[in-house]
């Protein structure tokens, strides 16, 4: 499973960002070998339709095929659940990448 | 309104067949209401007022599919048939649900009452689940249940009911 999450920074003590769409940075996991990878979000300076550009990105040029966030647009909920995509809402005290990559059991400071 | 009015004649004209014609109006009654499909359950099950505090039992109940109409309309800013297109129900439909739901949350701020969001008559696109390892929820992609959660591959799951 390759996961999406949005993060502020791009460090590995960065929290999840509160959107989804906007969020600065994005932090790809594939939860099989533990690859981790940081990406800028291209479409950030956007003011319209950022939601539907981003999931054509990261589904077709990422092949990513799981959401991670707090909250994400209704746009992005429609695309995924008719893509049928795996879409997780976590909990508010589960706030950082570090936090959240030691619950998948990868150790980050090895693969970057 | 035909078939009151048949009744009606036939009530004039035949006593004896008065049981089996009041059967046939108690068939017109309405149908049930068609539940709204919701994308995804609220992240908060419930919100308390600071400072002033009243017992839960006076709680305000805000259905699951009050919330996904007012979060539609007011926070993605849709209009009333986007959202109804949305959910599945008709815009005349959306247009009730969101009245009440704006009355009971003005009703909560103003008497300073909780606010519960839990039950109503509402539909998941998918089974939801919540893990209890890592407190996450996430949606089913096949019809049985995952086993695992997807995040920390913990089996201590359980379904988001209603």
């Amino acid at each position: 499973m390759r996961i999406v999450i949005p993060i502020d920074d791009n460090s590995l003590t960065s929290n999840v960002s509160d959107t989804f769409a906007r969020s600065n940075y994005f932090a790809l996991v594939d939860k099989e070998n533990g690859n981790l990878k940081m990406v800028e979000n291209p479409f950030k300076a956007m003011t319209k339709g950022v939601g539907v550009k981003l999931f054509e990105w990261l589904v077709d040029t990422h092949k990513m095929n799981a959401l991670l966030a707090f909250e994400m647009g209704y746009k992005v909920q429609q695309m995924a659940s008719e893509a049928n995509l795996q879409i997780i809402i976590v909990n508010e005290q589960n706030k950082t990448l570090e936090e959240l990559l030691n619950f998948m059991g990868i150790e980050p400071d090895s693969k970057i | 309104m035909n078939l009151k009015c048949f009744a009606f004649f036939c009530c004039l004209f035949d006593f004896g067949h008065m049981f089996v014609i009041f059967v046939c109006i108690d068939n017109v009654m309405a149908r049930p209401r068609k539940p709204g499909k919701i994308q995804t359950p609220p992240r908060a099950k419930a919100f308390m007022p600071v400072g002033y505090y009243k017992s839960s039992s006076e709680a305000v109940q805000l259905n699951i599919e009050e919330f996904e109409v007012f979060r539609l309309l007011d926070y993605e800013g849709l209009t009333q048939s986007e959202a109804a297109k949305l959910m599945q129900i008709s815009r005349s439909g959306v247009a009730r649900i969101y009245e009440k739901a704006r009355y009971k949350l003005a009703k909560a701020l103003t008497e300073a009452k909780k606010i519960d969001i839990e039950g109503g008559s509402n539909l998941f696109d998918n089974d939801w689940y919540e893990c209890e390892r890592c407190n996450s929820k996430f949606n089913s992609l096949e019809s049985e249940s995952p086993g695992t959660c997807p995040l920390c591959n913990s089996t201590y799951i359980h379904m988001v009911n209603n």
